[in-house]
């Protein structure tokens, strides 16, 4: 006859955890994750400033991509996504291709603008 | 408010894991019925300790600890998800000063039947009869009434017995 259950759950207890666990609770893992907040500010820096530079076209300005106002746009993009080497380069690509979809979507193009494609 | 070097707050994280993670992960693992799915429970409490930088000042440790991971394996159950292969294995260990030999097949039906419990049950069957709380200590960890938690005891009791023909 069984003992009863009572009796045999105090015999027992649940399973011990695995040594990896410790590690993985205790380790913070140096991952590239983009906190979701950092992200969303990016994203409305690069619309601001994409609105911005969309409305200076279709005012008659040149479009300003002076390696000065570049550099400081990806110094302040990278900055903002946290200034490693990895940030630096997600801000090059992301001025740079501000900068195609500028000229992409300037209202009857720029005639600066044309000269530089060319 | 003082944000700490990353290394002072793996060395606190790394006391409370030493001082509590060992229950708080057989804890899961009854909430879960689930080693694998457990781990990962307590890995995600203890991962939201390391992000909280500035702040690492606990009120009541263990009582704040028990209650992220039990309210992290009832959001976990709540998730849609497939079946893990993993979650057959074993629940359960002897106690190293238990007495008598129990046969595997008696551990077995034991699991079986605990892993057939709602998780309301076994948090009740754990709390109680693994780490010894009162019923009104239960009580107070599960937010319930006296009454609910003795009910929920006393039905998962039944059924445990009815998986062995008692």
């Amino acid at each position: 006859m069984h003992e009863d259950v009572e009796v045999l759950l105090r015999k027992y207890r649940p399973v011990s955890p695995p040594a990896r666990l410790r590690d993985r609770c205790t380790i913070l893992r140096q991952t590239r994750t983009w906190p979701w907040a950092v992200a969303c500010a990016a994203a409305l820096a690069l619309a601001v400033t994409l609105q911005s530079l969309i409305q200076g076209l279709a005012e008659g300005r040149s479009l300003p991509t002076g390696t000065a106002t570049e550099r400081e746009a990806v110094d302040d993009l990278a900055e903002m996504l946290g200034g490693d080497a990895e940030a630096r380069r997600f801000a090059t690509l992301a001025v740079r291709e501000l900068r195609f979809m500028a000229k992409a979507t300037a209202p009857g193009g720029n005639p600066d603008v044309s000269r530089r494609e060319q | 408010m003082r944000e700490r070097p990353r290394g002072e707050d793996e060395s606190l994280v790394g006391r409370l894991y030493d001082s509590y993670g060992v229950s708080l992960y057989r804890y899961a693992v009854m909430l879960l019925a689930d080693p694998a799915a457990a781990e990962d429970a307590v890995h995600q409490v203890f991962a939201a300790l390391l992000k909280r930088r500035a702040d690492l000042h606990l009120e009541n440790e263990a009582h704040y600890l028990r209650r992220a991971v039990r309210n992290e394996c009832y959001s976990f159950r709540r998730r849609p998800r497939t079946v893990s292969s993993q979650s057959e294995l074993a629940l359960l260990e002897l106690l190293p000063d238990a007495r008598h030999a129990v046969s595997p097949e008696e551990r077995l039906t034991l699991e079986q039947a605990l892993r057939a419990l709602p998780i309301e049950q076994r948090d009740v069957v754990h709390l109680h009869a693994f780490e010894g709380m009162t019923l009104q200590e239960v009580a107070a960890v599960c937010g319930e009434s006296i009454n609910t938690v003795a009910s929920r005891y006393r039905y998962a009791v039944a059924r445990l017995r009815e998986a062995f023909g008692q």
